[in-house]
Protein backbone atom coordinates (compact mmCIF):
# COMPACT_ATOMS: atom_id res chain seq x y z
CA UNK A 1 0.00 0.00 0.00
CA UNK A 2 2.91 2.35 -0.52
CA UNK A 3 1.44 3.48 -3.82
CA UNK A 4 0.23 7.02 -4.19
CA UNK A 5 -3.51 7.18 -3.75
CA UNK A 6 -5.69 9.40 -5.90
CA UNK A 7 -7.75 10.12 -2.81
CA UNK A 8 -5.05 12.30 -1.32
CA UNK A 9 -5.69 15.90 -2.07
CA UNK A 10 -2.08 16.49 -2.96
CA UNK A 11 -1.86 13.78 -5.55
CA UNK A 12 -5.20 14.80 -6.93
CA UNK A 13 -3.96 18.35 -7.33
CA UNK A 14 -0.93 17.00 -9.12
CA UNK A 15 -3.11 15.09 -11.53
CA UNK A 16 -5.10 18.22 -12.14
CA UNK A 17 -1.98 20.21 -12.80
CA UNK A 18 -0.50 17.78 -15.28
CA UNK A 19 -3.58 16.62 -17.12
CA UNK A 20 -6.34 19.21 -17.00
CA UNK A 21 -5.04 21.24 -19.91
CA UNK A 22 -4.25 18.36 -22.23
CA UNK A 23 -7.54 16.70 -21.33
CA UNK A 24 -9.44 19.84 -22.23
CA UNK A 25 -7.41 20.18 -25.43
CA UNK A 26 -8.00 16.55 -26.37
CA UNK A 27 -11.74 17.06 -26.08
CA UNK A 28 -11.50 20.26 -28.05
CA UNK A 29 -9.54 18.65 -30.90
CA UNK A 30 -12.00 15.86 -30.98
CA UNK A 31 -15.28 17.74 -30.80
CA UNK A 32 -14.50 21.35 -31.55
CA UNK A 33 -16.32 23.07 -28.70
CA UNK A 34 -14.15 24.82 -26.15
CA UNK A 35 -16.86 25.39 -23.54
CA UNK A 36 -18.11 21.82 -23.69
CA UNK A 37 -14.55 20.54 -23.55
CA UNK A 38 -13.95 22.52 -20.39
CA UNK A 39 -17.12 21.28 -18.70
CA UNK A 40 -16.48 17.67 -19.60
CA UNK A 41 -12.89 17.87 -18.40
CA UNK A 42 -14.12 19.14 -15.06
CA UNK A 43 -16.83 16.49 -14.86
CA UNK A 44 -14.24 13.79 -15.56
CA UNK A 45 -12.15 15.03 -12.66
CA UNK A 46 -15.20 14.99 -10.41
CA UNK A 47 -15.88 11.37 -11.34
CA UNK A 48 -12.26 10.50 -10.72
CA UNK A 49 -12.44 12.10 -7.28
CA UNK A 50 -15.66 10.26 -6.44
CA UNK A 51 -14.13 6.96 -7.48
CA UNK A 52 -10.65 7.70 -6.27
CA UNK A 53 -10.34 4.54 -4.22
CA UNK A 54 -11.07 2.37 -7.25
CA UNK A 55 -8.55 3.95 -9.58
CA UNK A 56 -4.82 3.37 -9.28
CA UNK A 57 -2.69 6.46 -9.51
CA UNK A 58 -0.88 5.44 -12.69
CA UNK A 59 -4.17 4.52 -14.34
CA UNK A 60 -5.71 7.87 -13.48
CA UNK A 61 -4.68 9.52 -16.72
CA UNK A 62 -6.31 7.02 -19.04
CA UNK A 63 -9.31 6.91 -16.70
CA UNK A 64 -9.67 10.67 -17.13
CA UNK A 65 -9.41 10.55 -20.91
CA UNK A 66 -11.81 7.64 -21.32
CA UNK A 67 -14.33 9.08 -18.91
CA UNK A 68 -14.22 12.56 -20.39
CA UNK A 69 -14.64 11.10 -23.84
CA UNK A 70 -17.67 9.13 -22.74
CA UNK A 71 -19.21 12.10 -20.98
CA UNK A 72 -18.83 14.13 -24.11
CA UNK A 73 -20.35 11.42 -26.30
CA UNK A 74 -23.30 11.01 -23.95
CA UNK A 75 -23.83 14.68 -23.94
CA UNK A 76 -23.36 15.95 -27.43
CA UNK A 77 -24.68 15.04 -30.80
CA UNK A 78 -21.73 14.76 -33.09
CA UNK A 79 -21.48 17.91 -35.11
CA UNK A 80 -19.16 19.09 -37.77
CA UNK A 81 -15.96 20.11 -36.10
CA UNK A 82 -14.82 23.66 -36.57
CA UNK A 83 -11.58 24.42 -34.80
CA UNK A 84 -10.43 27.90 -34.04
CA UNK A 85 -7.07 28.61 -32.51
CA UNK A 86 -5.28 31.50 -30.98
CA UNK A 87 -1.61 32.13 -31.35
CA UNK A 88 0.64 31.63 -28.40
CA UNK A 89 1.23 35.07 -27.06
CA UNK A 90 4.93 34.73 -26.40
CA UNK A 91 6.05 33.73 -29.86
CA UNK A 92 8.70 35.87 -31.43
CA UNK A 93 6.98 38.55 -33.45
CA UNK A 94 7.35 37.23 -36.96
CA UNK A 95 9.16 39.05 -39.72
CA UNK A 96 8.11 42.51 -40.86
CA UNK A 97 4.83 42.63 -38.95
CA UNK A 98 4.18 45.97 -40.59
CA UNK A 99 3.86 44.68 -44.13
CA UNK A 100 0.09 44.36 -44.60
CA UNK A 101 0.34 41.98 -47.50
CA UNK A 102 2.53 39.64 -45.55
CA UNK A 103 0.15 39.83 -42.60
CA UNK A 104 -2.79 39.13 -44.84
CA UNK A 105 -1.11 36.10 -46.37
CA UNK A 106 -0.23 34.80 -42.96
CA UNK A 107 -3.79 35.23 -41.77
CA UNK A 108 -5.11 33.55 -44.85
CA UNK A 109 -2.70 30.69 -44.40
CA UNK A 110 -3.72 30.22 -40.79
CA UNK A 111 -7.44 30.11 -41.53
CA UNK A 112 -6.95 27.70 -44.44
CA UNK A 113 -4.80 25.53 -42.26
CA UNK A 114 -7.37 25.60 -39.48
CA UNK A 115 -10.01 24.50 -41.90
CA UNK A 116 -7.93 21.67 -43.30
CA UNK A 117 -7.08 20.48 -39.80
CA UNK A 118 -10.76 20.56 -38.87
CA UNK A 119 -11.47 18.37 -41.87
CA UNK A 120 -8.93 15.72 -40.92
CA UNK A 121 -10.42 12.38 -39.90
CA UNK A 122 -11.16 12.60 -36.19
CA UNK A 123 -8.53 10.20 -34.86
CA UNK A 124 -5.78 11.63 -37.01
CA UNK A 125 -6.68 15.14 -35.98
CA UNK A 126 -6.65 14.35 -32.26
CA UNK A 127 -3.32 12.57 -32.40
CA UNK A 128 -1.72 15.16 -34.65
CA UNK A 129 -2.73 18.09 -32.43
CA UNK A 130 -1.82 16.35 -29.20
CA UNK A 131 1.60 15.84 -30.69
CA UNK A 132 2.06 19.36 -32.03
CA UNK A 133 0.20 21.63 -29.63
CA UNK A 134 0.48 19.67 -26.41
CA UNK A 135 3.97 18.48 -27.35
CA UNK A 136 3.23 14.91 -26.30
CA UNK A 137 5.67 12.21 -27.32
CA UNK A 138 4.37 9.40 -29.49
CA UNK A 139 4.69 7.00 -26.58
CA UNK A 140 2.69 9.29 -24.33
CA UNK A 141 -0.13 9.60 -26.84
CA UNK A 142 -0.19 5.85 -27.22
CA UNK A 143 -0.52 5.43 -23.44
CA UNK A 144 -3.13 8.11 -23.11
CA UNK A 145 -5.42 6.98 -25.87
CA UNK A 146 -4.73 3.27 -25.55
CA UNK A 147 -3.57 2.79 -29.14
CA UNK A 148 -0.25 1.44 -30.39
CA UNK A 149 2.73 3.65 -31.05
CA UNK A 150 2.71 2.48 -34.67
CA UNK A 151 -0.84 3.77 -35.07
CA UNK A 152 0.10 7.07 -33.49
CA UNK A 153 2.98 7.50 -35.91
CA UNK A 154 0.82 6.57 -38.81
CA UNK A 155 -1.86 9.06 -37.84
CA UNK A 156 0.65 11.86 -37.49
CA UNK A 157 2.47 11.32 -40.77
CA UNK A 158 -0.75 10.84 -42.70
CA UNK A 159 -2.13 14.03 -41.14
CA UNK A 160 0.86 16.02 -42.20
CA UNK A 161 0.78 14.61 -45.71
CA UNK A 162 -2.93 15.19 -46.01
CA UNK A 163 -2.61 18.80 -44.86
CA UNK A 164 0.16 19.40 -47.33
CA UNK A 165 -1.76 17.97 -50.27
CA UNK A 166 -4.87 19.96 -49.37
CA UNK A 167 -2.92 23.18 -49.12
CA UNK A 168 -1.13 22.34 -52.35
CA UNK A 169 -4.49 22.15 -54.03
CA UNK A 170 -5.48 25.49 -52.64
CA UNK A 171 -2.09 26.72 -53.68
CA UNK A 172 -1.44 28.23 -50.35
CA UNK A 173 2.19 27.97 -49.59
CA UNK A 174 4.28 31.05 -49.53
CA UNK A 175 7.43 29.43 -50.81
CA UNK B 1 9.78 3.26 -55.14
CA UNK B 2 7.86 1.62 -52.36
CA UNK B 3 10.84 1.39 -50.06
CA UNK B 4 11.60 5.00 -50.79
CA UNK B 5 8.15 5.89 -49.47
CA UNK B 6 8.42 3.99 -46.23
CA UNK B 7 11.89 5.40 -45.70
CA UNK B 8 10.55 8.87 -46.03
CA UNK B 9 7.75 8.05 -43.61
CA UNK B 10 10.25 6.79 -41.09
CA UNK B 11 12.28 9.96 -41.42
CA UNK B 12 9.15 12.04 -41.08
CA UNK B 13 8.08 10.11 -37.99
CA UNK B 14 11.43 10.49 -36.31
CA UNK B 15 11.54 14.15 -37.11
CA UNK B 16 8.03 14.73 -35.77
CA UNK B 17 8.82 12.93 -32.54
CA UNK B 18 11.94 15.01 -32.10
CA UNK B 19 14.22 11.99 -32.46
CA UNK B 20 16.18 13.63 -35.25
CA UNK B 21 16.76 17.29 -35.89
CA UNK B 22 15.15 19.31 -38.66
CA UNK B 23 18.55 19.57 -40.33
CA UNK B 24 18.89 15.83 -40.40
CA UNK B 25 15.37 15.44 -41.76
CA UNK B 26 15.93 18.01 -44.49
CA UNK B 27 18.73 15.88 -45.95
CA UNK B 28 16.32 13.06 -46.66
CA UNK B 29 13.40 15.04 -47.96
CA UNK B 30 13.14 17.15 -51.06
CA UNK B 31 13.60 20.85 -50.49
CA UNK B 32 10.06 21.70 -51.44
CA UNK B 33 8.55 19.00 -49.25
CA UNK B 34 10.66 20.02 -46.32
CA UNK B 35 9.79 23.71 -46.62
CA UNK B 36 6.09 23.00 -46.87
CA UNK B 37 6.11 20.71 -43.88
CA UNK B 38 8.10 23.23 -41.92
CA UNK B 39 5.65 25.95 -42.78
CA UNK B 40 2.70 23.85 -41.64
CA UNK B 41 4.40 22.75 -38.44
CA UNK B 42 5.68 26.19 -37.49
CA UNK B 43 2.16 27.52 -37.81
CA UNK B 44 0.45 24.69 -35.95
CA UNK B 45 3.06 24.73 -33.22
CA UNK B 46 2.06 28.26 -32.39
CA UNK B 47 -1.57 27.41 -31.88
CA UNK B 48 -3.37 27.09 -28.60
CA UNK B 49 -7.12 26.62 -28.18
CA UNK B 50 -7.12 29.67 -25.93
CA UNK B 51 -4.74 31.61 -23.75
CA UNK B 52 -6.49 30.52 -20.60
CA UNK B 53 -4.16 28.08 -18.90
CA UNK B 54 -6.33 27.38 -15.90
CA UNK B 55 -9.10 25.05 -17.00
CA UNK B 56 -10.93 25.01 -13.71
CA UNK B 57 -10.14 25.30 -10.07
CA UNK B 58 -9.31 21.89 -8.58
CA UNK B 59 -10.90 22.98 -5.34
CA UNK B 60 -14.26 22.95 -7.13
CA UNK B 61 -13.81 19.24 -7.56
CA UNK B 62 -12.33 18.59 -4.14
CA UNK B 63 -15.17 20.47 -2.49
CA UNK B 64 -17.90 18.79 -4.47
CA UNK B 65 -19.89 16.37 -2.31
CA UNK B 66 -18.39 12.92 -2.34
CA UNK B 67 -20.66 10.01 -3.08
CA UNK B 68 -18.20 7.20 -2.52
CA UNK B 69 -18.85 4.96 0.46
CA UNK B 70 -15.68 2.95 0.18
CA UNK B 71 -13.77 5.07 2.65
CA UNK B 72 -15.59 5.07 5.95
CA UNK B 73 -13.18 7.39 7.66
CA UNK B 74 -13.39 10.05 5.07
CA UNK B 75 -17.17 9.87 5.04
CA UNK B 76 -17.30 10.22 8.80
CA UNK B 77 -14.95 13.14 8.86
CA UNK B 78 -16.95 14.77 6.11
CA UNK B 79 -20.01 14.41 8.25
CA UNK B 80 -18.30 15.94 11.25
CA UNK B 81 -16.92 18.74 9.19
CA UNK B 82 -20.27 19.56 7.68
CA UNK B 83 -22.01 19.48 11.05
CA UNK B 84 -19.33 21.70 12.53
CA UNK B 85 -19.53 24.00 9.54
CA UNK B 86 -23.29 24.25 9.90
CA UNK B 87 -23.00 25.19 13.56
CA UNK B 88 -20.31 27.76 12.95
CA UNK B 89 -22.29 29.20 10.08
CA UNK B 90 -25.40 29.43 12.25
CA UNK B 91 -23.44 31.23 14.95
CA UNK B 92 -21.93 33.64 12.48
CA UNK B 93 -25.19 34.39 10.72
CA UNK B 94 -27.00 34.79 14.02
CA UNK B 95 -24.31 37.03 15.39
CA UNK B 96 -24.12 39.24 12.36
CA UNK B 97 -27.90 39.56 12.14
CA UNK B 98 -28.03 40.43 15.81
CA UNK B 99 -25.09 42.80 15.55
CA UNK B 100 -26.26 44.52 12.37
CA UNK B 101 -29.39 45.74 14.15
CA UNK B 102 -27.13 47.53 16.61
CA UNK B 103 -24.64 48.90 14.12
CA UNK B 104 -25.14 52.21 12.40
CA UNK B 105 -23.37 52.68 9.13
CA UNK B 106 -22.92 55.75 6.95
CA UNK B 107 -21.51 55.58 3.50
CA UNK B 108 -20.76 58.21 0.86
CA UNK B 109 -20.69 57.79 -2.91
CA UNK B 110 -18.00 59.14 -5.22
CA UNK B 111 -17.81 62.90 -4.91
CA UNK B 112 -20.36 63.01 -2.08
CA UNK B 113 -19.83 64.62 1.33
CA UNK B 114 -22.08 63.93 4.27
CA UNK B 115 -22.37 65.56 7.66
CA UNK B 116 -23.39 63.17 10.43
CA UNK B 117 -24.34 64.00 14.01
CA UNK B 118 -22.91 61.46 16.38
CA UNK B 119 -25.03 59.88 19.12
CA UNK B 120 -23.38 61.67 22.05
CA UNK B 121 -25.39 64.72 20.95
CA UNK B 122 -22.55 67.16 20.49
CA UNK B 123 -19.97 65.54 18.26
CA UNK B 124 -20.09 65.88 14.51
CA UNK B 125 -18.48 63.98 11.68
CA UNK B 126 -18.05 65.13 8.07
CA UNK B 127 -17.58 62.06 5.93
CA UNK B 128 -15.54 62.58 2.77
CA UNK B 129 -16.22 61.00 -0.60
CA UNK B 130 -16.21 57.22 -1.02
CA UNK B 131 -15.84 56.49 2.67
CA UNK B 132 -17.64 54.32 5.18
CA UNK B 133 -18.02 54.99 8.90
CA UNK B 134 -19.85 52.80 11.36
CA UNK B 135 -20.35 52.47 15.08
CA UNK B 136 -22.10 50.20 17.50
CA UNK B 137 -25.02 51.63 19.47
CA UNK B 138 -24.17 49.66 22.58
CA UNK B 139 -20.60 50.98 22.71
CA UNK B 140 -21.84 54.55 22.68
CA UNK B 141 -24.49 53.83 25.35
CA UNK B 142 -21.71 52.59 27.59
CA UNK B 143 -19.92 55.87 26.99
CA UNK B 144 -17.34 54.31 24.74
CA UNK B 145 -17.17 56.55 21.71
CA UNK B 146 -15.71 54.45 18.95
CA UNK B 147 -16.04 54.77 15.19
CA UNK B 148 -14.74 52.41 12.53
CA UNK B 149 -13.64 54.23 9.43
CA UNK B 150 -12.67 53.30 5.92
CA UNK B 151 -11.66 56.35 3.93
CA UNK B 152 -11.57 59.87 5.26
CA UNK B 153 -13.55 61.97 7.70
CA UNK B 154 -13.35 65.18 9.71
CA UNK B 155 -14.35 64.98 13.36
CA UNK B 156 -15.49 67.73 15.65
CA UNK B 157 -15.56 66.47 19.20
CA UNK B 158 -16.23 69.27 21.68
CA UNK B 159 -16.81 67.06 24.68
CA UNK B 160 -13.96 65.73 26.74
CA UNK B 161 -13.58 62.01 27.11
CA UNK B 162 -12.58 58.96 25.19
CA UNK B 163 -13.12 59.06 21.44
CA UNK B 164 -11.50 56.55 19.08
CA UNK B 165 -11.46 56.31 15.32
CA UNK B 166 -10.44 52.82 14.29
CA UNK B 167 -9.17 52.11 10.78
CA UNK B 168 -7.53 49.14 9.19
CA UNK B 169 -4.19 50.93 9.40
CA UNK B 170 -4.38 52.14 12.97
CA UNK B 171 -6.35 54.12 15.52
CA UNK B 172 -6.62 57.81 16.25
CA UNK B 173 -7.71 58.73 19.77
CA UNK B 174 -8.88 62.07 20.75
CA UNK B 175 -7.84 63.92 23.71
CA UNK B 176 -10.95 66.47 23.03
CA UNK B 177 -11.11 68.25 19.74
CA UNK B 178 -11.41 68.60 15.94
CA UNK B 179 -9.40 66.42 13.60
CA UNK B 180 -9.28 64.50 10.30
CA UNK B 181 -8.53 60.85 9.83
CA UNK B 182 -7.69 59.61 6.37
CA UNK B 183 -7.04 55.94 5.79
CA UNK B 184 -5.87 54.58 2.43
CA UNK B 185 -4.31 51.21 1.67
CA UNK B 186 -1.19 50.95 3.82
CA UNK B 187 -1.34 54.58 4.89
CA UNK B 188 -2.97 56.65 7.59
CA UNK B 189 -3.06 60.41 7.67
CA UNK B 190 -4.11 62.27 10.79
CA UNK B 191 -4.58 65.99 10.98
CA UNK B 192 -5.42 67.91 14.12
CA UNK B 193 -7.37 71.18 13.89
CA UNK B 194 -7.90 71.82 17.57
CA UNK B 195 -6.93 70.25 20.85
CA UNK B 196 -4.84 67.16 20.73
CA UNK B 197 -5.01 63.66 19.26
CA UNK B 198 -3.00 60.51 19.52
CA UNK B 199 -2.62 58.41 16.39
CA UNK B 200 -1.53 54.81 16.74
CA UNK B 201 -0.66 52.77 13.68
CA UNK B 202 -1.29 49.05 13.40
CA UNK B 203 2.28 48.37 14.36
CA UNK B 204 1.67 50.17 17.65
CA UNK B 205 3.83 53.13 16.76
CA UNK B 206 2.04 56.24 17.92
CA UNK B 207 2.37 59.97 17.61
CA UNK B 208 0.68 62.84 19.44
CA UNK B 209 -0.51 65.77 17.34
CA UNK B 210 -1.31 69.22 18.63
CA UNK B 211 -3.39 71.91 16.99
CA UNK B 212 -2.18 72.68 13.49
CA UNK B 213 -0.10 69.57 13.17
CA UNK B 214 -0.49 66.63 10.83
CA UNK B 215 1.41 63.47 10.14
CA UNK B 216 1.33 60.66 7.68
CA UNK B 217 1.98 57.03 8.49
CA UNK B 218 3.46 55.42 5.41
CA UNK B 219 5.90 52.58 4.78
CA UNK B 220 5.93 51.60 8.43
CA UNK B 221 6.73 54.92 10.03
CA UNK B 222 5.27 58.31 10.88
CA UNK B 223 6.56 61.20 8.82
CA UNK B 224 7.79 64.17 10.81
CA UNK B 225 4.94 66.40 12.03
CA UNK B 226 3.92 69.12 9.67
CA UNK B 227 2.35 72.47 10.45
CA UNK B 228 -0.57 73.80 8.44
CA UNK B 229 -3.15 76.54 8.54
CA UNK B 230 -5.67 75.18 11.00
CA UNK B 231 -8.86 76.44 9.38
CA UNK B 232 -11.28 73.90 7.94
CA UNK B 233 -9.77 71.18 5.73
CA UNK B 234 -9.68 71.94 2.01
CA UNK B 235 -11.77 69.02 0.92
CA UNK B 236 -14.72 70.41 2.83
CA UNK B 237 -14.24 73.52 0.69
CA UNK B 238 -13.80 73.16 -3.05
CA UNK B 239 -10.13 72.31 -3.35
CA UNK B 240 -8.10 69.39 -2.19
CA UNK B 241 -4.53 70.17 -1.39
CA UNK B 242 -1.58 67.91 -0.90
CA UNK B 243 1.65 68.62 0.84
CA UNK B 244 4.43 66.26 -0.09
CA UNK B 245 1.87 63.46 -0.22
CA UNK B 246 2.60 60.01 -1.67
CA UNK B 247 1.05 59.83 -5.10
CA UNK B 248 -0.83 56.72 -4.08
CA UNK B 249 -2.91 58.82 -1.71
CA UNK B 250 -3.34 61.55 -4.30
CA UNK B 251 -4.68 58.97 -6.74
CA UNK B 252 -7.04 57.43 -4.24
CA UNK B 253 -8.36 60.94 -3.55
CA UNK B 254 -8.92 61.38 -7.28
CA UNK B 255 -10.71 58.06 -7.41
CA UNK B 256 -13.07 58.81 -4.59
CA UNK B 257 -13.76 62.37 -5.58
CA UNK B 258 -14.36 61.89 -9.29
CA UNK B 259 -15.51 58.26 -9.25
CA UNK B 260 -12.63 57.15 -11.43
CA UNK B 261 -11.04 53.79 -11.69
CA UNK B 262 -7.31 54.04 -12.16
CA UNK B 263 -5.05 51.72 -14.08
CA UNK B 264 -1.67 52.35 -12.46
CA UNK B 265 0.46 50.84 -15.19
CA UNK B 266 4.02 50.68 -13.97
CA UNK B 267 4.30 54.08 -12.35
CA UNK B 268 6.19 54.52 -9.13
CA UNK B 269 3.58 55.05 -6.40
CA UNK B 270 5.99 56.19 -3.73
CA UNK B 271 6.69 59.53 -5.40
CA UNK B 272 5.25 62.59 -3.70
CA UNK B 273 3.12 65.46 -4.86
CA UNK B 274 2.61 68.95 -3.52
CA UNK B 275 -0.19 71.11 -4.82
CA UNK B 276 -3.88 71.79 -4.76
CA UNK B 277 -6.51 70.47 -7.16
CA UNK B 278 -10.11 71.57 -7.77
CA UNK B 279 -12.92 69.24 -6.77
CA UNK B 280 -15.23 70.03 -9.65
CA UNK B 281 -12.91 70.10 -12.64
CA UNK B 282 -11.36 66.75 -13.44
CA UNK B 283 -9.64 67.94 -16.57
CA UNK B 284 -7.82 70.66 -14.73
CA UNK B 285 -7.04 68.40 -11.79
CA UNK B 286 -5.33 65.91 -14.09
CA UNK B 287 -3.39 68.69 -15.79
CA UNK B 288 -2.16 69.91 -12.45
CA UNK B 289 -1.01 66.57 -11.10
CA UNK B 290 0.53 64.53 -13.88
CA UNK B 291 2.68 66.76 -16.08
CA UNK B 292 4.61 67.95 -13.04
CA UNK B 293 5.41 64.36 -12.12
CA UNK B 294 6.36 63.42 -15.68
CA UNK B 295 3.54 60.91 -15.87
CA UNK B 296 1.43 60.70 -19.00
CA UNK B 297 -2.24 59.87 -18.69
CA UNK B 298 -5.19 58.97 -20.85
CA UNK B 299 -8.78 59.22 -19.76
CA UNK B 300 -11.17 56.71 -21.28
CA UNK B 301 -14.67 57.18 -19.90
CA UNK B 302 -14.25 56.71 -16.17
CA UNK B 303 -10.97 54.85 -16.41
CA UNK B 304 -7.67 56.63 -16.14
CA UNK B 305 -4.61 54.99 -17.65
CA UNK B 306 -1.21 56.04 -16.40
CA UNK B 307 2.27 55.49 -17.75
CA UNK B 308 5.68 56.97 -17.21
Amino acid sequence: MNQTSVCEEQSFNRLHQTHALSLRNFLYYRFGSLEKAKDCAQEAFIRLWNNCSKVAFDKAKSYLFTTANRIFLDDAAHQKVVLKFEKRSNTHEAQSETNPEFLYQLDEFQSQLEQVVSNLPEKQRVVFLLSRIDKMKHQEISDTLGISVKTVEKHITSSLKYIRSELDELNHFSI
Amino acid sequence: MKTNHTDKDAILTQWLNGDISADEASKHLSREEFLKYTQILTEVDQWVPDQDTEIFDPRLVLDSPKKSKSKVISLLSWKYISVAAAIILAIFVGQSVWKSSLIIEHQTAYGEIKTVDLPDGSSKMILSANSIASWSKSDWKKGKRKITLTGKAYFDVPQEGEFDVVTSEGTVSVLGTRFVVHQVDQALHATCYQGRVRATAKSNKSIVLDKGESSLFFNGKWDPKKLFDAALPDWIKDHISFDNTPIKIVLSELESNYGLSINYGSINLARRFTGSIPKEDLDQALKIIFPTLGISYRLDGKTLYLSE
